[in-house]
């Protein structure tokens, strides 16, 4: 019997001109963001390609130690097509100095993108999805009950030996049946054209994450045609069921997703005073650092408070003394490169060595220090309101399946969060190779008559997009939230649906 | 007969379902706004009063001598907030509310053989306002940044999105319903014309969608202006009821598309499916889509490739001049050869970079409007731009802020060069110390910049779309009229 009710359910939405209609609707939308999607990818790729390119010759022209600060830049994620989340918003480009631990804000945009357009405008496959499938799902639920007892059919339905719960659950197959395929056309539209377009390089993860997106849209889609049975089974009338479940849905899909950011945006300050007490204490350690300098060149025993030590000779530098923004801290990052040095002047490089042997570990010490600072106030202040954002979000499945999708992307906050721990890894790796080399009491910290310094040896930036497994473990928690609403929508259907008289 | 059938549409509405949740839904949504907009426009206009204060101050301590303030400038310049933020707010976080008219005080090393000086920058603008140059690539107030994505929740999202929804609510069975219940053949056997039914249906849900859209923005005004917080002046009840204005044809659109629609299909659930997917294209896909092409259709210099530029013809500049200089610049009057073209340099070096950052910045305006010319094929984006037009945000209100400052740096430079002519102590060669005054100069006499919002420039940047919107509403107008004249009744 439950196989009759199915395919009679199944048949009874693919014939429907509203079936139709949103299937061409989806697959046209589908298509269109495709286009738009993959040829902004590509133009990001050739954009860090390029820049990539640039910086590791900009490196390879390194000539003292001292110099030695890498630009290193974050690739376009290709899982951006699916959700582009903040993948393109946030900086692509970040100089690693080791006086400075960096975090979101100091990357910078090697892309000729539009951060303003990027702002206001979002186009990818999950908000199609998001807008138009969840529409088709109210629409096949809202007189899925309602209609039958209006017209009739459900009395008689009943009439044969049939269970309650196997008419609900033969709706329910039949019409995730419907739902499913015009969502696994559009995503093997989607792989087909991703794939011959040979610029996209897909790993086998990434199949298993568009799978996880698959499942979540799923998942997604089922909430919505549960929340249109519910209302189905409740309401008497099948016009009541179709305006309620179509102001639920206006609510849900658009209104309150923005509502609840914009009040978040507004009542909470990403200024407060946490950040100013923060900039305090870096300003301290700056002037620890600035003093300790000026204490050593006052005690050196050598006349003049200069830091070049009357050294003559041909003298390249760079003085990065940034301090902008609220909470941009440098120590004041000082490079030198002498190209000659005065055969005079030979007798007072060992002052300069040591100076710079006192001087530069505490540089180190005093950027980790401003990095242990300024990271947990960034992380009070500015990372809060978005995680607050984020939670308020979960209150409708839409903005649920938006963050889920995001999670299994990797363009969601902590996707673009790992790249700067990974730069801050790199930092690391950055600081431990001059005490290797022993940079900072070697001359060609700051010179290199005797020759320019050897970078082949030094340890290269490789982003790995987080593995599959950090990814699924980012979804998940939206992913049993969803699950947990189906089941508890469906429960309650359930309910009022067996205790209905028809 | 006319009156009838809007009475009876109307009072069919007003009891409605679906009336009472979509009117609750405006009414509620208008109130948060107002009371949310009240805080938030308390805020920026105390920041902008402290800034502008602080500006002043800077441009006081400058005074003392005419040559620091040809070096430092006016400092920074500061967008007004506009009091009607809480009709269209048109991301005005995500602009930046100041160009910078100050100095990096950078300097540029003559050397001769037995002689050296050391050229300082003069002032210039830039927006986006960043002392330096290289941090061009910021385009967007970096706290923002990691914020999910949305939409401000003002009186254009209440009109682009809940009156058009509204709109289709209660017409898409509006003909073809009572095609299905037979009291249209029923209706038409009275000596009504056709055209009478239409235009009855049509008023009858657009005032059962006015009327609670006027509600909630009487309710809404009431609030804010109790609050005190906005002082409402003669232009901006004109702007306010521009914007209403705007929203009702807006809606009126809707209503006719929707009554259109229904007029074709004997159905009413195909019609309602077909105005859910054209309403969720139009409205919401369409400009996403559209907007998202900008940055294709119009190319860009990379920051990059602008730093290049900029240092590239920077340096050429100096190449330049620094071969006429023969000797360094003193102070000798009249100038002399050389500190008439270190000066001529500097001015020349200030114009140069003003006229870098002007070009980024309106290559990078191209793109933005080529974004916003596509996305005006969907209603919803025109009815955003032209709120925003009228309530004086957004980009029209942004780049006249910045053509604004573009004047004023023009009255401050002619300023500065009157000045130093009436000091007969000086070479008159402004822009190097040598060859300026050194008297102090009175701060009042110094122009101030005040940004103005100008309802003529607000104004004209709102008439192309509200004519665009009227195109619309006529077309598919007649469509309907048409369409129903034809459709058969069966």
């Amino acid at each position: 019997m439950f196989w009759v009710l199915l395919r009679r359910e199944i048949l009874g939405h693919l014939i429907t001109f509203r079936f139709a209609i949103t299937v061409i609707t989806c697959l046209l939308l589908v298509a269109t963001t495709l286009f738009i999607r993959i040829n902004d990818y590509e133009q990001r790729l050739a954009g860090y390609n390029a820049a990539r390119d640039v910086h590791r010759d900009e490196l390879l022209a390194t000539r003292t130690y001292s110099f030695l600060m890498p630009k290193i830049d974050r690739p376009p994620n290709p899982l951006s097509i699916f959700n582009a989340g903040m993948d393109s918003r946030i900086g692509n480009t970040l100089r690693t100095y080791y006086t400075h631990v960096p975090v979101l804000w100091d990357a910078h945009s090697h892309s000729s993108g539009n951060l303003f357009i990027d702002h206001f405008y979002r186009i990818d496959l999950v908000f199609v999805f998001q807008f138009v499938l969840s529409l088709l799902a109210l629409l096949f639920a809202y007189d899925a009950i309602a209609g039958e007892r209006e017209s009739g059919t459900m009395r008689l339905t009943l009439s044969h030996p049939v269970r309650r719960g196997s008419i609900l659950g033969a709706k329910y197959v039949a019409a995730m049946t419907c739902l499913i395929l015009p969502l696994i056309i559009s995503f093997i539209i989607a792989l087909i054209w991703i794939i011959s377009t040979g610029s996209i390089v897909l790993s086998g993860n990434d199949f298993l994450r568009i799978a996880g997106i698959l499942l979540t849209s799923i998942i997604y889609l089922s909430a919505i045609y549960l929340i249109g049975l519910l209302i189905s089974a409740w309401a008497h009338r099948t016009a009541t069921a179709l305006m309620l479940s179509l102001f639920i849905w206006v609510v849900l899909v658009l209104v309150y997703p923005s509502f609840s950011v914009s009040m978040v945006d507004q009542l909470t300050n990403p200024v407060g005073s946490r950040i100013y007490s923060s900039e305090k204490a870096i300003q301290q350690i700056l002037q620890t650092v600035e003093d300790e300098g000026q204490k050593y060149l006052m005690n050196d025993g050598f006349e003049g408070e200069s830091e070049h030590f009357n050294v003559r000779g041909n003298r390249n530098g760079l003085h990065v003394g940034l301090s902008h923004g609220s909470t941009a801290a440098h120590i004041k990052f000082r490079a030198y490169d002498w190209r000659a040095i005065h055969p005079e002047s030979e007798k007072r490089i060992p002052l300069v060595i040591r100076y710079h042997q006192f001087l530069t570990p505490l540089k180190f010490q005093a950027a980790e220090k401003i990095g242990l600072e300024r990271l947990p106030a960034l992380e009070q202040t500015r990372f809060r309101r978005a995680k607050i954002a984020r939670n308020l979000l979960r209150l409708s499945p839409a903005a649920m399946y938006n963050i889920a999708t995001q999670a299994w992307t990797g363009t969601d906050l902590y996707g673009v969060e790992d790249f700067f721990e990974a730069a801050r890894q790199y930092r690391r790796t950055l600081v431990n190779y001059f005490y290797d080399e022993d940079a900072f009491s070697s001359r060609q910290w700051f010179a290199s008559d005797k020759g320019v310094i050897d970078v082949d040896d030094l340890p290269r930036f490789v982003y790995q997009r987080a593995d599959l497994r950090t990814n699924t473990s980012r979804a998940l928690p939206d992913l049993q939230i969803l699950l947990l609403l189906n089941v508890a929508l469906f429960l309650v259907t359930f309910a009022i649906f067996v205790r209905q008289e028809i | 007969m006319i009156l009838h059938i809007v009475k009876r549409e109307l009072y069919d509405h007003l009891s409605s379902l679906r009336f009472a949740l979509t009117a609750l839904l405006i009414l509620i949504l208008m109130i948060v706004n107002a009371v949310t907009s009240i805080g938030a426009y308390k805020q920026r206009m105390s920041q902008y009063g402290k800034r502008v204060r602080g500006s002043y101050n800077r441009l006081n301590t400058r005074c003392d001598n005419l040559y620091v303030l040809v070096q430092k400038g006016p400092g920074d310049l500061h967008k007004k907030p506009s009091s009607l933020a809480f009709c269209a707010d048109g991301g005005e976080d995500l602009l930046f509310g100041r160009v910078n008219g100050g100095s990096a005080s950078r300097t540029r090393d003559w050397r001769d053989e037995d002689a050296s000086y050391e050229f300082r920058e003069i002032w210039r603008l830039a927006y986006p306002p960043h002392l330096d140059i290289m941090f061009i690539a910021e385009q967007i107030p970096k706290e923002r940044s990691i914020m999910p994505k949305y939409i401000k929740i003002d009186w254009g999202f209440v009109t682009a999105v809940l009156l058009s929804f509204m709109g289709i609510l209660f017409t898409f069975d509006a003909i073809s319903g009572e095609q299905e219940r037979g009291t249209l053949r029923l209706m038409l056997s009275n000596s009504i014309s056709r055209n009478t039914v239409i235009c009855g249906k049509f008023l009858g849900a657009f005032f059962s969608i006015a009327i609670p859209f006027l509600i909630g923005v009487i309710v809404s005004l009431s609030i804010i202006y109790l609050s005190e917080a906005v002082q409402f002046n003669s232009s901006h009840w004109m702007r306010l009821g521009a914007i209403v204005c705007v929203a009702l044809i807006y809606t009126s659109i809707f209503l006719f598309l929707g009554l259109l629609i229904s007029s074709r299909f004997k159905e009413s659930s195909v019609s309602l499916a077909i105005l859910l997917l054209i309403w969720t294209v139009w409205v919401v896909l369409m400009p996403n889509a559209l907007g998202s092409l900008g940055n294709r259709l119009q190319s860009r210099p990379t920051a990059k490739e602008f730093m290049t530029q900029a240092r590239d013809s920077r340096e050429d500049l100096q190449t330049r001049y620094f071969a006429r200089i023969k000797e360094p610049p003193r102070r000798e009057i009249p100038a002399t050869i050389a500190t008439a073209l270190g000066a001529e340099y500097i001015n020349k070096d200030a114009e140069l970079r003003d006229r870098l950052h002007a070009g980024y910045l309106s290559a990078e305006i191209r793109q933005i409007q080529a974004a916003r010319s596509l996305t005006r094929i969907s209603p919803a984006a025109i009815v955003q731009y032209a709120f925003e037009g009228l309530a004086g945000t957004g980009l029209p209100r942004h780049l006249d802020f910045i053509s604004q400052t573009r004047q004023y740096a023009k009255q401050f430079r002619q300023f500065l060069i009157d000045t130093d002519r009436a000091d007969p102590a000086s070479p008159h060669a402004v822009g190097i110390p040598e060859g300026t005054s050194q008297k102090p100069v009175n701060f009042d006499a110094v122009p101030k910049f005040e940004d103005q919002h100008r309802f003529r420039a607000d104004f004209n940047a709102a008439i192309m779309d509200i004519l665009l919107l009227v195109l619309f509403l006529l077309v598919l107008f007649v469509g309907t009229l048409l369409s129903f004249l034809r459709t058969e009744i069966g």
